[in-house]
């Protein structure tokens, strides 16, 4: 995917490459931003392609490509909690996903119909219809705390499902006490945060 | 499975963790593994670390479109 692109999805701009220069065998590990589970696919053995949650990406082998993928429906786009733009994963090598809480690997026969909060899909592969579903009643939009709509995901296809997105997380701590930004690998660190005037 | 197709390189992993995962990833020598910038938790000696813009363009080696 190009700079541009990455721009648009709203990740870091850079990819890094790690690459064994030395003799023998080299390890480099990747660590999970935040509590939930690793997920390992061999995107040979499903089909060589998945769209993933813009975010989810934490690895791959080299040959990986990280690309992009529009929502072509509108509604899903607005109202799909992921936004427009997901990404996508093709290659034949292995790539990492992380996701948050516990993650559900689930198969969807054909015709298969998954009713899913939006901001709980990780990945589907690509023959996974995804599509946006208002919530039906009332009381159930006002009370229901579930929001306007569902994602409905028809199969056939895989797809893999995170209990707690990150957001509803950060939602919860924040409902909880005071929030105070710290971010990690800043050059300036703490005297960035002097500067901004939100204190230290 | 097969594995003699593949054009990707081929890293063995494993993972560690429950809640709080990382995964480890096995290079052998010219091979080389993509993240995202600040992924990285720790390496070993040996491992060559570039980071760039080009970098997400340049893994299309290979034109998967065809899938």
């Amino acid at each position: 995917m190009s700079a541009g692109k990455r721009i648009l999805t709203g990740e870091s701009l850079f990819m890094t490459a790690f690459t064994n220069v030395g003799q023998g065998k080299k390890k480099v590990s990747f660590a999970a931003p935040y509590t939930g589970k690793i997920i390992a696919l061999d995107l040979q053995e499903i089909g060589g392609t998945i769209i993933a949650q813009k975010d989810a990406f934490l690895c791959a082998a080299k040959g990986v490509s990280v690309g992009i993928h529009f929502q072509r429906k509108l509604g899903t786009g607005i109202f799909g909690g992921e936004g427009f733009i997901m990404e996508k994963i093709q290659g034949d090598g292995m790539a990492f996903l992380h996701a948050g809480g516990y993650i559900l690997e689930r198969n969807l026969q054909p015709g298969e119909v998954l009713k899913i909060d939006t901001g709980c899909i990780v990945a589907y592969t690509p023959s996974i219809d995804f599509d946006i579903e208002f919530v039906r009643g009332i009381k159930n939009v006002v009370f229901g705390g579930e929001g306007l709509f569902f994602a409905t995901l028809r199969g056939p296809g895989k797809v893999w499902i995170q209990s707690l997105p990150i957001s509803r997380l950060a939602g919860r701590i924040v409902a909880y006490g005071t929030y105070k930004r710290k971010e990690e690998g800043s050059i300036l660190g703490g005297l960035g945060n002097l500067l901004d005037g939100d204190g230290m | 499975m097969s594995t003699g197709t593949r054009t990707n390189h081929e890293i063995d992993y494993k993972i560690y963790g429950e809640e709080l995962q990382f995964v480890e990833v096995e290079l052998d020598p010219g091979e080389t593994a993509i993240a995202e910038s600040g992924a990285m938790m720790m390496m070993d000696d040996g491992i060559e670390m570039q980071t760039s813009l080009e970098m997400a363009a340049s893994n299309r080696a290979v034109d998967y479109s065809a899938n």
